[in-house]
């Protein structure tokens, strides 16, 4: 095999490695060698059923807008092989919007979509503001120093889902528990075991929670995205009990970590370029395509999978049927040929063809509360900025899906 | 042929102005615009490529 062919196979194989994603630039270097020599790649890693990973904006946007030939299921995320055949011989333990296809998916997607469409949205504004000015204050109360991504970043996005659901403050560390250690199962820091009955207890303690919480939002609704699930109906009957409970995860796992990672990722970035920090602090009108920037340049979200129904032809090659992808979001994100300079952070950017939501009848639930509440915060925490410095090493989490920074230390003073 | 977006349904995602920039745009005040109501029957195959993949379904073609 020759040098080349050995490097892109090893930066296929990283795709199934958790840590690969702790080594961030390292991660990002592969992934432009994959575009450039072999976007449409084979990866046959060990332990894993074989998969195209694809690199290419271009081609991530082609698939996703072909769901008709592409499903999600019955392979949405990656999984060892372990896990892809307890899932084949046991179902899933858990059916969200993300393991359905049309029909399905659009009738299910239709419970909670009103909530999240912008006008509903700005109802949240006073609450937001108020847990952004929280989350600085308390910057402002650990005195000049924490770590950013502990201590602020994971926190607040959490605070706003329990908002959102209408949960109680008090629930708050459990949540923080249970998602944490449903999407940091990879990572040694987080996890509390790393097999399948590990996983399943956590899912299953999930499962208590939100049906005690379902009950009592059935007999008593609030005016909440909880009571909104609790209450929603699917071809003109109630949601079923996996999908009910599915759905909640899925709001209150797929709103949180994402969401602390573009907040951490765009604090280091901003950190680590300190005249777009400087930028932005001169002219606050830069926020939106800013908060656009972090999305793109932390992805916080590793891929999706797709499967093929009939044989695809992708730059010459052919997915063939039964056959899965990979798309690789970060990837999609640093192309060449879709970004000028894409490895600059540049918090003016525009247009940012970033796919870190997805694309098509997927496309992210949440895209434009996250954006809401991204702007929130930096609309609080920038203006107070005097100083503010890295502190030390940060790293981030080993995953194959869903993460950013688990430490920021950060030193500063603010107004 | 004419396009109706329903305004009350779409979430500015912008999904429909990358796959037919001609018809569809997302300015920066963070509305979706419809530059054409009846456009030419040659950009059909792109408004229905961008109505399906509507993620809330806000995009009908008339006739
Ligand atoms: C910066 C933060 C976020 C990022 C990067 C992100 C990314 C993504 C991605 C890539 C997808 C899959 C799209 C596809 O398959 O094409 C997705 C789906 C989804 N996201 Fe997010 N997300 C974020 C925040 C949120 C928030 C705040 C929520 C709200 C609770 C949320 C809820 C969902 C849901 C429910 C889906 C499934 C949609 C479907 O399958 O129809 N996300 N997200
Ligand atoms: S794709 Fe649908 S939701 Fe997105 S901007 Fe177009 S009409 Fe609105």
């Amino acid at each position: 095999m020759s040098d080349l062919q050995a490097q892109l196979e090893e930066a296929g194989n990283m795709i199934t490695v958790p840590a690969s994603w702790g080594t961030f630039d390292e991660f990002h270097a592969k992934l432009a060698l994959l575009r450039k020599h072999d976007p449409v790649h084979l990866v046959n890693a060990p332990d894993h059923y074989p998969f195209w990973l694809l690199t290419k904006n271009a081609d991530i946007f082609e698939i996703e807008a072909k769901s008709n030939i592409f499903l999600n299921e019955p392979r949405p995320i990656l999984a060892n092989v372990e896990a892809d055949d307890h899932t084949r011989n046991n179902g899933n333990m858990l059916r969200t919007l993300i393991h359905m296809d049309e029909p399905d998916h659009a009738e299910y997607r239709k419970v909670a979509a009103d909530w999240f469409l912008p006008k509903n949205l700005a109802r949240l504004d006073a609450r937001m503001s108020e847990l952004a000015k929280q989350s600085v204050d308390k910057m402002s109360d650990l005195g000049g120093k924490c770590d950013f991504s502990r201590d602020i970043a994971l926190q607040y996005p959490l605070q706003v889902i329990l908002a959102i659901l209408g949960l109680p403050e008090t629930d708050y560390q459990r949540m923080l528990m249970l998602t944490q250690e449903m999407f940091g199962n990879a990572d040694p820091d987080l996890q509390r075991g790393t097999t399948i009955e590990d996983l399943t207890q956590v899912i299953n303690d999930f499962f208590i929670y939100f049906s005690e919480l379902s009950a009592s939002r059935k007999s008593t609704p609030t005016h909440d995205l909880a009571s909104t699930i609790a209450n929603g109906e699917v071809y003109d009957k109630p949601l079923g009990d996996v999908e009910m409970i599915s759905y909640y995860i899925i709001t209150a796992t797929a709103g949180h970590d994402t969401t602390s990672a573009a907040i951490a990722g765009g604090m280091l970035s901003l950190l680590q370029n300190p005249d777009q920090l400087k930028r932005l602090q001169d002219d606050m009108s830069l926020l939106p395509t800013a908060v656009d920037e972090m999305i793109r340049w932390v992805s916080p979200v590793t891929h999706f999978m797709r499967t093929a129904t009939e044989d695809y032809t992708i730059r010459n090659t052919t997915i063939k049927a039964g056959e899965s992808v990979l798309l690789s979001y970060p990837s999609g994100n640093r192309d060449e040929d879709t970004f000028t300079d894409p490895f600059k952070f540049d918090v003016g950017r525009t247009p940012n063809r970033h796919l870190a939501f997805g694309f098509g009848i997927h496309y992210c639930l949440g895209a434009m509360l996250a954006r809401m509440e991204m702007r929130t915060f930096f609309n609080e925490l920038i203006p107070r900025i005097k100083t503010m410095e890295l502190a030390g090493d940060y790293a981030h989490i080993h995953t194959t899906f869903v993460g950013g920074l688990k430490r920021l230390p950060v030193t500063y003073s603010l107004k | 042929m004419k396009v109706v977006v329903d305004f009350d349904l779409c979430a500015s995602t912008g999904g429909c102005a990358r796959i037919c920039p001609e018809v569809f745009e997302v300015r920066t005040d963070g509305y979706l615009y419809v530059l054409q109501d009846n456009p030419d029957d040659e950009l059909r195959d792109k408004v229905v490529e961008a109505a399906e993949n509507c993620p809330t379904g806000a995009i009908t073609i008339e006739d």
